[in-house]
């Protein structure tokens, strides 16, 4: 009832005017779009007043710029008198200005999501800091609402994606390592079922870690790998390397020997040197025994810088040296410290013993093998010794046992924990742990104790890898990981969702994944409810790493770019540079472009114009530019006022071109569409095409066909809207390359608009653009709030979109400043009641 | 890229040496006697339309001459019916190719959305796999080579979702099909996902969903409602395989798991699809199955063909011009040489005195006539086997103008054992 009540109340008065206007739209519309004709998909069938124009807001909203523009009615039928056309025209307005400026009650439909794939897989990497690349063979997202894969009214369920979120979760499951300490770890390579025992493994593991958690404290591990390098280059240059030489200087330092080793080994394993590591160890080759200290540092550093920019800085952009790191796993594999266990726990830092799983506390808990490496130590240091004897001499030790040994017994004495109940305390603790993160609100004592039922049970059959694999299992196959649920309340009033669903809102938002450990602290305290809290979290979320989603999932969408990596399919033999590569690389210049834009918060409007572009070795030869080496991206300040921006951008070019010749209508469509959020309905079915290729001359060019095609009036009403915005990037070829002849003929880049105006060429067409500013906004704002919610828009959302092109407007066009309109509004923070919910 | 030469000694041999990467199919053929075949029903649907000008045959009943498309199924000419003027009255109502796709199966209404309230009609496959699909492991298998792509064609205003699917469990849930090899294969034959242990998995998840259903609105308990379906279906799976329903063992060394991805020739991904449904029928693993030759509007490049050059969407826009007609008519004949192999090979595999195409019902077709006008009136359908429940074929058969397609959707359930006399807006019964 509430729903359309304020605006019922404005509008109530003129019921009268009412009949009037549906007078009008009988007499000159529904000849055309009331029912038995429905003409462009448009039916004002069934218009009783004003909940009409509610519910087909969209259709009604184009009416008005048809009639604005006069292009209906059709030149050829009646013609509305000035007076009715004037009439029409400030009624529909109204209705819909009155929406802009009133804040409905209703926040609308907040229906069930589940996660989409991608959002799957980024939640898993959030929750473990390894990205296993999970779901990627999940059935893709029809999409809808915006325009979106995360469009909660279509993402329904089936049995086939049910047996995909079960065959993920058991494919997760074999990463998972669990001891009672650490809980619930991800590895990137499978983990044994049952370890083992051999250190290799284990160092494997480390070294993975190192490699992939996504964001370690970063001083941590640099700091890590300095010290390494250094020790490793130090003892080089005392030709020092033999093992015992290392032990001695490892045990000096407090320094894990394994490493040091194996550094050595890497950095003296100089055959092969693949691309990467050529490019970060170049100055560590280079060093001799006569180099400086200062050069030492400047190769150290180059390494670390190489490796900073591949983990950190953009992991988008820059190939990951794996190979390096495929060496040195390689090398832990070859080459391994002949030492018993009992001396490389001596020889070992703290610090170590804790990064080591070999010999970390947790260890002891796992499986045993800290309970058989004790019995082994035991057996071979009492070896003489019977079982009684042994009973007092562990009593005793002192007496049996030489120093190191007693050391080594000191330090099982302290790492055997076998106490039931504190086993069963952490086998809780980790159990809610990793449930409470996957559902993202608190697991219930209920649910973690059958959880551990069920642990306890598998552990009995198949030991304690199992057990939490099965745990895992259930875990990820659960509703409340695989849908984003929402407590629903009763009673008709909607009312503002908890802290936490405001955090979980937040960051599928921004991140399309679940909040962080900061974003849960200030939701747990209540702090994120105050405004200015709020407002710093968008702020820090949007230059987050992780924000790139808006960029990848977002914008990919909302432009379409998407598209170039999946449906573009230009023909081989006239385009031999296109490939699957490079229409990847085209892809991810946008992300970059709009990366680049979202996070340093600069004016949305550089999607329309700029003057940089990202550009690696393949793009850049697309855009003529020289010098630019290498795969990954980099931003290129340009001069060429042609180019910067996104229309100008060859993923744009290419997917609005057919595999032999570009097309101006596509390109129009794109622009009209994509841009400005005003789309033509589909051509009519019997249209005369142009030819394939634009290289067959028929002594007109392309542009001349078209033109001769618009004199038709049936064809008249889009394409005059489409075309001008198409032909000023006739300039650029399917590719995206700059021309200025096709099919023999020079271009001709201009396109008249309905007012007589010329857009000429790229630089026309974006200064057209800006001066549309609005509409692009608009657009954007729209998109935007459908993203954010995954939902259809509806006829009040009209406050909120033009709230946020107000506040980009005022703001420098910034980004931020959408997404804190959006994120600030009602019908993103409120619910409706479930009275309300089922009308 | 190799061009596809049409001659019909290839047409015989199997396209570009495909069959001898699966010679399982082949090595299987010699079958395992079975007293009792059910009976198969498969559904493929070819996206665009055809060349109609090249699509029906001239003349009706026995001796008619197969059209130019048609000509592949030369060989095969008595195993199936051409029907002609068979049309879906409901498709009518909305442009382009989504009105005319996800209810290919059902006949019903698409209702028009960017994504609220999407509804179509329950697809017949699903209704033949939900009443009789509990004799097989999977009740139906839903195949294809092309994701369903995602967003909304706002030319239009349908969501993608439409396009992308012609199997849907009720009106209001389409089914999701299986583009990659590897993982139909797996779906079909392998038993690791299958064991007991995951039972208590599935008992916990069935509790979260009782749980949860107190805390959701009414909207949310209805996709709640199709979560806990789809855990029921596994369920039911890991029971029937447990209870080991009559499928036999695939021989591992004949029987070869596909290669993981995509595989990057469109004539080797849809062969291999084809083929795993003929080994999924003949190896009791399902009786139901649908295939999509490519999404609705796909525009997949066919330039890979002999004399043709563009996307397959593109050239079905052919606006009368006579080198696109041409271009567009070879890439049906293309759909044409591989149903032709598809039958082929049900017919060589022997169940008892009959052969797997006796045994089994199958329909080809598309959701609109000519891409060009997108109507779906006088669909290019045709009707194969049938021959093991004593139905002959080989005939053109020319129905009365608008004659529902639902009829043969009603025959093929039907035969399927369903007991029904209406489905969609039929007026009669087709087979």
């Amino acid at each position: 009832m509430c729903r359309y009540f304020i605006l019922f109340v404005l509008i109530i008065s003129s019921a009268q005017a009412d009949e009037e206007f549906k007078k009008i739209v009988g007499k000159y519309c529904l000849d055309c779009h009331g029912g038995k004709k429905t003409k462009g998909g448009v039916n004002f069938k069934g218009y009783e007043g004003i909940e009409h124009i509610y519910e087909n807001h969209e259709v009604w909203k184009d009416a008005i710029m048809q009639v604005e523009e006069g292009e209906m009615p059709p030149e050829d039928d009646p013609q509305m008198s000035p007076d009715e056309k004037k009439y029409f025209l400030s009624k529909l307005t109204k209705v819909f200005d009155e929406a802009e400026k009133i804040e409905f009650t209703d926040p609308g439909p907040a229906p069930l999501r589940r996660l989409t794939k991608k959002e799957y897989n980024n939640t898993i990497r959030d929750i473990f800091g390894i990205d296993l690349e999970l779901g990627k063979e999940f059935p893709s997202e029809g999409g809808g609402g915006e325009g979106f894969d995360n469009n909660a009214e279509v993402l329904t369920f089936s049995p086939l994606m049910f047996e995909k979120y079960v065959q993920e979760a058991v494919k997760l499951s074999k990463h998972i390592e669990f001891t009672y300490v650490d809980g619930f770890r991800a590895f990137k390579e499978e983990v044994p079922l049952r370890n083992n025992p051999q250190m290799l493994v284990k160092l494997n593991r480390e070294y993975n870690e190192i490699r992939n958690s996504i964001y370690p404290p970063q001083f941590q591990v640099e700091a890590y790998l300095r010290d390494y390098m250094y020790a490793a280059r130090d003892l080089e240059l005392k030709n020092a390397v033999d093992d015992k030489s290392i032990w001695s200087y490892a045990k000096a330092k407090n320094m894990n020997p394994i490493f040091i080793k194996h550094m050595i080994i890497n950095l003296a394993d100089r055959k092969s040197k693949n691309e990467v590591e050529k490019k970060y160890l170049a100055k560590w080759y280079a060093l001799t025994k006569d180099s400086s200290k200062k050069e030492v540092e400047a190769a150290g550093k180059q390494f670390l810088e190489g490796y900073k920019k591949s983990r950190y800085i953009n992991e988008h952009t820059t190939p990951e040296p794996k190979a390096l790191y495929r060496k040195y796993i390689q090398n832990v594999r070859n080459h391994i410290f002949k030492v018993s266990n009992e001396e490389l726990l001596l020889c070992l830092s703290e610090a170590d013993r804790i990064r080591l799983p070999l010999i970390s506390k947790e260890r002891g808990l796992t499986d045993g093998h800290v309970e058989r490496d004790y019995n082994r130590f035991i057996s071979k240091a009492f070896k003489k010794l019977d079982a009684e004897k042994r009973k007092k001499a562990l009593k005793n030790p002192k007496e049996f046992l030489n120093k190191k040994q007693q050391g080594t017994l000191n330090w099982f004495a302290n790492k055997r924990v076998s106490d039931k109940k504190e086993l069963d305390k952490l086998l809780h603790k980790n159990i809610s742990e990793l449930a409470t993160k996957a559902f993202r609100r608190p697991a219930t004592k209920d649910e973690i104790a059958k959880m551990v039922q069920l642990f306890h049970k598998e552990k009995d059959l198949k030991g304690i890898q199992a057990a939490a694999r099965l745990v895992t299992i259930r875990i990820f196959c659960s509703p409340s990981f695989i849908f984003r649920i929402e407590k629903q309340i009763d009673g008709k009033e909607s009312y503002k969702i908890s802290s936490h669903e405001l955090a979980v809102r937040l960051s599928y938002f921004l991140w399309s994944s679940m909040p962080d450990k900061e974003l849960l602290k200030l939701a747990d305290n209540g702090e994120l409810k105050k405004a200015e809290v709020l407002n710093q979290q968008i702020d820090r979320m949007l230059k987050d790493p992780k924000a790139i989603a808006l960029a990848e999932d977002f914008s990919s969408q909302w432009l379409k770019f998407k598209e170039i990596k999946e449906t573009v399919d230009l023909d081989k033999k006239r385009f031999p540079e296109f490939s699957h590569e490079l229409a990847h690389d085209m892809f991810k210049e946008c992300v970059e472009t709009l990366n680049y834009i979202i996070r340093n918060d600069k004016s949305i409007l550089e999607v329309i114009d700029n003057n940089y572009v990202f550009v690696n070795e393949k793009i850049s030869k697309l855009y003529g530019l020289k010098g630019i080496k290498g795969d990954h991206f980099r931003k290129v300040d340009i001069k060429d006022k042609k180019r910067g921006g996104v229309i100008t951008s060859p993923a744009v070019l290419a997917m609005t071109s057919y595999p032999l010749r570009t097309s101006p209508v596509l390109r129009g469509n794109w622009v009209i569409s994509s841009l400005l959020g005003t789309p033509t309905p589909p051509p009519p079915s019997d249209v005369e095409e142009l030819p394939e290729d634009d290289s067959v001359a028929d002594g007109l060019t392309v542009k001349q066909r078209f033109e001769k095609h618009r004199e038709d009036p049936n064809c008249y009403s889009c394409h005059s809207r489409l075309d001008p915005m198409g032909f000023p990037l006739e300039m650029f070829d399917p590719l995206g390359r700059f021309r200025t002849k096709s099919g023999g003929h020079a271009i001709d880049a201009t396109g008249e608009l309905k007012n007589g105006n010329i857009v000429n060429g790229p630089q026309g067409l974006k200064k057209h653009l800006l001066s549309k500013q609005d509409l692009f906004l608009e657009n954007l704002a729209s998109k935007a709030l459908g993203y954010s919610l995954g939902r259809s828009l509806e006829f009040f959302d009209r406050y909120t979109i033009a709230k946020a092109v107000n506040a980009m407007k005022k703001d420098n066009y910034k980004f931020s400043a959408l997404v804190k309109v959006i994120v600030h509004s009602k019908v993103f923070q409120f619910r409706r009641g479930h009275t309300q919910a089922s009308k | 890229m190799a061009k596809l030469n049409l001659t019909r000694r290839t047409v015989l041999q199997g396209i570009g040496g495909v069959s001898l990467s699966m010679p399982w199919l082949e090595a299987t053929a010699e079958a395992k006697k079975q007293t009792k075949a059910p009976i198969n029903t498969a559904f493929l649907f070819m996206p665009n339309g055809v060349n109609p000008k090249m699509w029906t045959p001239e003349g009706e009943g026995k001796n008619y001459k197969l059209s130019e498309i048609l000509k592949p199924l030369e060989a095969m000419k008595n195993e199936f019916d051409v029907l002609t003027h068979l049309g879906h009255k409901q498709a009518k109502h909305g442009d382009g190719h989504y009105a005319k796709t996800a209810n290919y199966l059902s006949g019903e209404l698409v209702h028009k959305t960017s994504g609220k309230n999407i509804r179509s009609g329950k697809s017949c496959d699903q209704i033949i796999a939900q009443r009789v699909g509990n004799n097989s492991p999977l009740p139906s298998i839903e195949l294809g080579i092309e994701a369903t792509r995602t967003g909304v064609d706002t030319n239009v205003g349908f969501t993608q979702v439409y396009g992308g699917h012609i199997s849907w469990s009720d009106s209001t849930t389409p089914v999701p099909k299986e583009i990659y090899p590897q993982l139909a294969f797996d779906r079909l034959f392998s038993k690791n996902n299958l064991n007991t242990k995951l039972a208590s998995v599935l008992d916990a998840v069935k509790d979260d969903v009782k749980r949860l259903n107190d805390s959701l609105g009414t909207e949310d308990k209805v996709r709640m409602d199709e979560f806990y379906t789809s855990v029921r279906a596994l369920e039911k799976r890991i029971q029937r395989s447990i209870k080991n329903v009559k499928a036999p063992e695939l021989d591992p060394q004949k029987h070869k798991r596909p290669d993981g991805g995509l595989p990057k020739s469109l004539q080797e991904h849809m062969t291999l699809m084809l083929d795993l449904m003929i080994l999924a029928f003949q190896m009791n693993r399902t009786h139901v199955a649908t295939f999509m030759f490519g999404n609705s509007v796909s525009g997949k490049n066919f330039s890979f063909l002999d004399g043709v050059e563009g996307g397959f969407h593109q050239l079905s826009h052919h606006a009368n011009n006579k080198e696109k007609l041409k271009m567009y008519g070879k890439i049906n004949v293309f759909h044409m040489v591989l149903f032709n192999n598809f039958l082929r090979k049900m017919k060589s595999i022997k169940q008892g005195d009959q052969t797997l195409l006796d045994n089994s019902l199958v329909m080809i077709g598309s959701g609109l006539r000519d891409g060009n006008k997108h109507e779906p009136i006088n669909l290019p359908t045709l009707i194969a086997g049938g021959a093991g429940r004593g139905i002959t074929r080989g005939q053109h058969r020319v129905f009365k103008k608008d004659t529902p397609m639902c009829n043969l959707l009603l025959g093929m359930m039907q035969e399927s054992g369903i007991e029904s006399n209406k489905f969609g807006d039929s007026t009669g019964v087709i087979v």
